[in-house]
């Protein structure tokens, strides 16, 4: 309920001259003076502030009130005492309080999904006291407990907008600030609420400056314009952003309904309902893939997208997609081998892309493998090359489309509701940004061998649990 | 006793104009204020209760003179020269002035007294003081465990200062004038004038010079006074600290089973974004069928609801038993967004409702 537990239960000040200017006043009062478009030394811009200061000074009596404060996407209430002495006013403000508006849920969910698809760069997340909580790697001495604003500069102009966003609790994308201890970063956030509507802190992402856009590192640091990569140009997310934000929460929901009927978990029901549930629950999951291959085609095509370096293990990644596969392999009586137990591939490339592209692969190969069939992965190194291969009993890609399966929504002519045609460029785009490259080699009824090859790696790497 | 029709979600519209006096704000009515005027200082004809009545009537008289001594005290600081008021100036001016000229008060005061009057005859329901509050007389009050500390603070200031209002003494007893900024600001500069006439009359200082000291005597009145320590103004700091609570149902219930009628009103002002000092005079007013809607519209309780509208009889009877029943179970029948819809013109601007209330009664402009 309370913003805060600093402005919640605490007293805020100010103190108004007998033109309603401000004379003195706490940093939180000042930022909404900002966010109202005032100046920090002008008279009072809250219109209900300077109703409550006009009125305490005609009356020449302590006015105590609540106030309501009207903003664009959520609203802020306080308990005012207004006293006056003499021309001017000393004003308390206690038991501040937020609240989204009715569609703030909605906007609160559109935010978060702009800032997930921010250019790549570290995650943050604060506590209500704007203390860092977390800190994801890259963000160099930045650590745990860190005081948010003693992190960036206040150069006076995104240092000011970055302070007067998080002072009425608003989302920031791409606001360029300057780190104290040098270099610019490209900071999103939004705020994070309990279900009181208690503000419980920001969570967000810091990208190095220019990560979203070439032409946004020349952009001056002094003015923090929404990135041109995560916004389109109406001000609102690009299409692909907002089919996914619309999307993945109906689907969901639409997944869970349909597999709860299949599972008649509410009581029996005729066998043909529960086949149509089947079939919802599968189209939905099928729509969920579109969705996320939507999602991942927006952040590869963005012209600097980047991927982390890590020390990673092919054979142990070909595993765990074999395990994740499993279940969804034995339904059609295939077999999956996985890479042996003691076996150890160690490469260069992001953990969490590469074990994408290998579940992309495996899964593909379940689709299109005949019922009691085995896929093979193997994975090994040539060379300065580790390799992973997903080889399959399918009917085989012949030779002139084989390059065509990389292109974007490409199918071979096949009808089924099955895949979107996204999943195997996006696979060649991840290799190729770990610096490795996707191929296929395969003939007419021989199976399909996937090849993954990464840089291979020096060290024996660290096991992701 | 009224005769309101029960039919669910209207009112009987009266004469000329589909928007019935109560809905209009009936301060704006200088009949109304007159008739309570007379019914408070000498008439008889009102359908306000004696309970109300002589409860205004002590408000009115214990707050006049507790400002009224302030007043004196100050202007004795001010003028030592003088000799002490007490001989120069009779007894109780104000009380005395008010009994006399009681339009002096003005409606919006008058309306003020009575609503903190009928609070605290609701309140006092069943001998509520602030030891009911507790296992017994004396006893600590015991307050909801899931209210956080400084809400039980709020609440316990409020429980006392409700207490101070269902003081039953003697109505020209002193009693803390715990109003609102705007009352102090209307009762302590008639107050002064009323003084300063008297004072003027003595001839033992300039009148230029005693009107000045008065004005700051006044000043200074007015400058030690704290809205906040009154219990309409306590109760809206309650309604904002527990705002979103968790368990508000149960601090409803709570609240109106131990008669706590001043924030019962102020959490409904809160919900259905009404001023609190109106929505106190409409309850005062409003027919039962518009007291249910309120309830309705913010989501109260049918048992806080029935408490409220029972808990109002004591200043005025109302609708029949048999028709306040058929009121109560349709309560929960009835839809929030109707009750809702059905308050839109208690939310209007006072401006708006003052245009309304002035051409009621009128008829269409084009009608000759």
């Amino acid at each position: 309920m309370n913003a805060d537990a600093g402005m919640g239960s605490g007293v805020i000040r100010a103190r108004l001259d007998g033109q309603d200017r401000i004379c003195s006043a706490d940093d939180l009062l000042l930022r909404l003076q900002r966010a109202a478009g005032g100046d920090p030394d002008g008279c009072i811009a809250v219109p209900q502030i300077a109703a409550v200061a006009r009125l305490a000074r005609r009356l020449g009596i302590l006015i105590a009130r609540p106030l309501l404060i009207g903003g664009q996407e959520r609203d802020i209430r306080l308990w005012v005492r207004a006293k006056p002495l003499g021309d001017h006013v000393e004003m308390d403000f206690s038991d501040w309080q937020e609240s989204l508006h009715a569609d703030g849920e909605e906007q609160a969910a559109l935010r978060a999904a702009q800032i997930a698809l921010a250019p790549d760069g570290w995650e943050w997340r604060t506590d209500a006291q704007m203390r860092f909580l977390q800190v994801g790697a890259g963000s160099g001495s930045i650590a745990s407990g860190d005081e948010f604003f003693a992190t960036f500069t206040e150069d006076g102009g995104t240092g000011h907008r970055l302070a007067t966003e998080i002072a009425v609790r608003r989302s920031f994308f791409g606001l360029a600030v300057r780190l104290k201890d040098g270099g610019t970063v490209q900071l999103s956030g939004y705020p994070l609420f309990d279900n009181d509507g208690s503000f419980l802190g920001y969570r967000g992402k810091a990208s190095p400056a220019g990560a979203g856009e070439g032409e946004r590192s020349a952009a001056p640091v002094d003015d923090g314009p929404v990135a041109a990569d995560i916004i389109g140009p109406d001000g609102l997310p690009d299409f692909g952003r907002r089919l996914d934000l619309a999307l993945r929460q109906p689907l969901g929901r639409i997944i869970a309904n349909a597999e709860t009927i299949k599972a008649q978990m509410e009581g029996p029901l005729r066998t043909d309902y529960t086949a149509y549930a089947a079939d919802i629950a599968d189209a939905g999951r099928h729509l969920m893939e579109l969705v996320d291959d939507l999602a991942d085609l927006q952040a590869i095509d963005r012209a600097r997208f980047e991927v982390a370096s890590e020390d990673i293990d092919l054979a142990d990644l070909g595993r765990r997609a074999a395990g994740l596969l499993g279940v969804k392999a034995a339904d059609r009586n295939i077999r999956v081998e996985p890479p042996d137990y003691d076996e150890k591939v160690p490469a260069i490339g992001e953990f969490r892309r590469a074990l994408q592209i290998i579940v992309n692969l495996l899964n593909n190969a379940i689709r299109y493998s005949p019922e009691n069939s085995i896929i093979w992965v193997r994975a090994g190194v040539e060379g300065r090359e580790a390799r992973l291969v997903v080889a399959d009993q399918g009917r085989g890609i012949a030779p002139e489309d084989q390059e065509r399966v990389f292109e974007k929504f490409e199918r071979l002519g096949r009808q089924d509701a099955a895949g979107s045609g996204l999943g195997l460029y996006i696979s060649r785009k991840l290799a190729r940004a770990m610096r490795g490259d996707l191929t296929v080699e395969s003939a007419p009824g021989q199976g399909a061998r996937f090849i993954l090859t990464l840089p291979v790696g020096e060290v024996e790497p660290d096991i992701h649990s | 006793m009224s005769a309101m029709s029960p039919v669910p979600g209207g009112y009987a519209p009266e004469t000329g104009w589909p928007l019935p006096s109560h809905m209009l704000g009936a301060a704006r009515e200088p009949l109304r204020q007159a008739l309570l005027l007379e019914r408070c200082f000498e008439g008889e004809a009102a359908r306000w209760s004696d309970a109300l009545i002589a409860r205004t009537r002590r408000h009115i008289g214990g707050c006049v003179a507790a400002v009224e001594t302030s007043l004196r005290t100050e202007l004795e600081q001010r003028a030592p020269g003088l000799p002490p008021l007490a001989e120069i100036v009779p007894a109780s001016i104000g009380w005395t002035a008010f009994q006399r000229w009681p339009s002096l008060l003005g409606p919006d005061l008058v309306r003020h007294f009575r609503d903190r009057a009928g609070i605290s005859l609701m309140a006092q329901n069943d001998q509520m003081a602030w030891g009911a509050v507790g296992a017994g007389p004396g006893a600590p009050p015991e307050y909801p465990s899931f209210l956080p500390s400084i809400a039980v603070e709020t609440l316990s200031k409020l429980t006392f200062a409700q207490a101070r209002w269902a003081d039953a003494g003697p109505d020209e007893t002193s009693m803390r004038p715990d109003v609102s900024a705007e009352a102090m600001e209307r009762l302590v500069w008639v107050l002064t004038a009323l003084l300063a006439d008297r004072l003027a009359r003595t001839g033992l200082m300039p009148v230029p010079d005693m009107l000045a000291l008065a004005d700051q005597a006044g000043r200074a009145v007015l400058s030690a006074h704290d809205e906040q320590t009154g219990p309409f103004a306590l109760a809206a700091l309650l309604a904002h600290q527990v705002r979103g609570q968790e368990k508000g149902m149960e601090l409803l219930l709570w609240l109106a089973r131990n008669h706590h009628m001043a924030a019962l009103i102020a959490m409904m002002a809160d919900r259905i974004d009404m001023d609190g000092a109106i929505l106190v005079s409409t309850i005062m007013e409003a027919p039962e069928q518009l007291l249910f809607d309120l309830c309705r519209a913010a989501d109260f309780p049918r048992e806080v609801a029935v408490r409220l509208v029972l808990g109002r009889r004591c200043m005025s009877r109302g609708v029949e038993d048999s028709v306040l029943i058929h009121y109560a179970d349709a309560y929960e029948h009835g839809g929030r967004e109707d009750a809702a819809r059905a308050i839109i013109p208690l939310r209007l601007s006072n401006a708006f409702r003052e245009g309304l209330a002035a051409l009621r009664d009128r008829g269409p402009v084009d009608e000759r």
